[in-house]
C-alpha cells in the first residue's frame, strides 16, 4: 500500500474511526517513522480538532481558574515538603555517621547544634504541611469524612479532608495505637475498578497522632472506600490486613 | 502594554514550570475547551472538572507536547475531547450498572429522546467564527450528521449508534467513515459541496 492510498486511513485514525487490522497496519507504518504519513497525521489531527469548532466558546466560571492555581500552588508546596524531608533524612544520616565516629570528641556542643538543626528542619516542614493542609481545609470545594475503627473499643479516629478541585488531600489521625513491631500504617483509596490505590505512609507520633498530605489519585472512585491498614511492607501495592480505620467517600 | 506571547513560547515556558504562562494559555483557550467539554458532557459540574484536568495535565506533562504535531489549541482540544469522552463512558458504565440493579438509566432515557441530537446541533450552529465547520456539517445528510455527532461528540460506540438508529452495524460504520471523509474534503476545500 502506498502513502497516497493510506491518506483516508490516516484521517480516520486521527478521528479514532479506524480499527482492526487496518489500524494495526497503519500504526506499524507510522511507527517506522514515515515522514509523509506522520505529516498527514498531524494535518488530520488538526482537522479533526477543527470539528470541535462547531461549538461556540463558553466562558468557564472564574472558580475553575482559581482552583487550578491553588492546585499548582499545592503541588509546589508538596514538592518543597518532599525536598525538606529528603534534606532531613540526609542530615539524619550524617548525624549517625558523626555519632559513630567518636563519641568522646563530639561532646555536648556538637549534639546541641545537630539537635537544633533537626528541630529547625522539622519545624520548616511542619509549617509547609500546615499551610498546605489549610489550603485544603479552607477550600470551598473541600469535603470531609470521618474514619473510624471497625468495632467497639477499637482505638483511633481520623478525618480526611479532600479538596476535589485542587486534588489536595489531608488526613489527620488521633488516638491510634502504634502498629505491631515491624509494621507501618498505610492509607488506601479505591479506583474506579475497585482496585486499591496506595496513598501514603502514616508516621505515627508517640502520642498516637499522624497527618498525611497527599494528592487524591485521578483514578479515584468517588464513591469508593478509604482505609488505613498496618502493613509489614511499606511499599505494599495492596492491603494484606483488615482496616484499622475505615470510611466511605460516598458519605461526602 | 505587555507583549502578547505566542502559544509555542507559552508552552515552552509551561514546560519550565512557569505558572503565569499556563494562566495565559488558560485565559486564551479555556472558553473553547470548556465549550467542548460542555458539549460532550452536558453537565456544567463535570465540564468544569474536565477543564481543570485538561490544563492540569498540560502543566504536569507539557513535555509530551510536540509542536510539529499541531498547535497548542489543537493539542488542548484533542485532550479535552479525549478526557470528556473518558468521563462520559465512565458515567455510562455506572448508569448501566445502576440500570442492571433496577435503578434509573439516564443513558436509556437519553437515547430514547430522538430530538436531542438535532436540537443540540441547532444550538451549536450559531456564531460567525465557526461558520465553516457548521457549513460543512450542514452539507452532510441528516443521517450522516446524526451518526457523526453521536460518534464524535457523544462518544457512542458503533454498536450503540447502530442500536440507537436501528440500522446494521456495517451500515453505520460505513456511513460514519464516509461522512468524516466528506467533512475533511469540505473543510480543506470550502465552497465545494461535492468534495469527497
Amino acid at each position: 500500500m502506498t502513502c497516497d492510498e493510506r491518506r483516508d486511513s490516516v484521517f480516520l485514525l486521527a478521528a479514532e474511526e479506524l480499527d482492526g487490522p487496518e489500524r494495526d497496519e497503519l500504526r506499524g507504518h507510522l511507527a517506522e517513522g514515515c515522514p509523509r504519513c506522520l505529516g498527514a497525521l498531524a494535518e488530520a489531527q488538526a482537522l479533526v480538532a477543527r470539528l470541535a469548532l462547531e461549538v461556540e466558546p463558553v466562558a468557564p466560571p472564574e472558580s475553575v481558574r482559581r482552583a487550578l492555581s491553588a492546585r499548582i500552588a499545592l503541588e509546589t508546596r508538596l514538592a518543597d515538603s518532599r525536598a525538606l524531608e529528603t534534606a532531613r533524612g540526609a542530615r539524619g544520616g550524617w548525624a549517625l555517621t558523626a555519632l559513630a565516629a567518636g563519641l568522646a570528641a563530639v561532646l555536648a556542643v556538637g549534639a546541641t547544634v545537630l539537635a537544633t538543626r533537626i528541630r529547625v528542619t522539622r519545624a520548616e516542614q511542619d509549617a509547609h504541611t500546615r499551610r498546605a493542609a489549610l489550603d485544603v481545609i479552607g477550600s470551598p470545594y473541600m469535603r470531609a469524612i470521618e474514619l473510624s475503627g471497625p468495632g467497639l473499643g477499637f482505638q483511633g479516629h481520623g478525618h480526611l479532608y479532600w479538596d476535589y478541585h485542587s486534588g489536595g488531600c489531608y488526613l489527620r489521625v488521633t488516638a491510634l495505637r502504634a502498629p505491631e513491631a515491624g509494621k507501618v500504617y498505610l492509607l488506601w483509596f479505591t479506583d474506579a475498578d475497585g482496585a486499591p490505590l496506595r496513598a501514603g505512609v502514616l508516621e505515627l507520633t508517640k502520642d498516637g497522632e499522624a497527618q498525611l498530605l497527599t494528592e487524591m489519585p485521578r483514578t479515584i472512585d468517588v464513591t469508593g472506600q478509604v482505609a488505613v491498614t498496618a502493613e509489614a511492607d511499606a511499599r505494599a501495592t495492596r492491603p494484606t490486613t483488615d482496616a484499622v480505620l475505615h470510611g466511605e467517600l460516598e458519605h461526602f | 502594554m505587555a507583549e502578547r506571547r505566542d502559544d509555542l513560547t507559552l508552552m515552552e515556558l509551561v514546560a519550565r514550570r512557569d505558572a503565569s504562562a499556563l494562566d495565559e494559555l488558560y485565559l486564551r483557550h479555556s472558553s473553547l475547551v470548556f465549550a467542548l467539554c460542555l458539549r460532550i458532557l452536558r453537565s456544567h459540574a463535570e465540564a468544569e472538572e474536565v477543564l481543570q484536568e485538561v490544563f492540569w495535565e498540560l502543566w504536569r506533562s507539557s513535555s509530551r507536547y510536540a509542536a510539529e504535531r499541531g498547535s497548542a489549541r489543537v493539542y488542548l482540544v484533542q485532550l479535552a475531547r479525549s478526557r470528556s469522552l473518558d468521563r462520559l463512558r465512565l458515567r455510562r458504565r455506572r448508569e448501566a450498572l445502576l440500570a442492571d440493579a433496577g435503578g434509573p438509566s439516564a443513558l436509556a432515557a437519553e437515547l430514547g429522546g430522538g430530538s436531542r441530537v438535532p436540537s443540540a446541533l441547532a444550538a451549536a450552529v450559531s456564531g460567525e467564527e465557526n461558520r465553516q465547520v457548521r457549513a460543512a456539517l450542514c452539507e452532510l445528510s441528516e443521517t450522516e450528521r446524526r451518526a457523526v455527532t453521536l460518534s464524535f461528540f457523544d462518544g457512542l460506540s458503533h454498536a450503540e449508534i447502530a442500536a440507537h438508529l436501528g440500522e446494521p452495524l456495517g451500515t453505520v460504520k460505513t456511513r460514519i467513515r464516509r461522512a468524516l471523509l466528506r467533512l475533511r474534503g469540505l473543510l480543506m476545500n470550502p465552497g465545494n459541496g461535492d468534495v469527497r
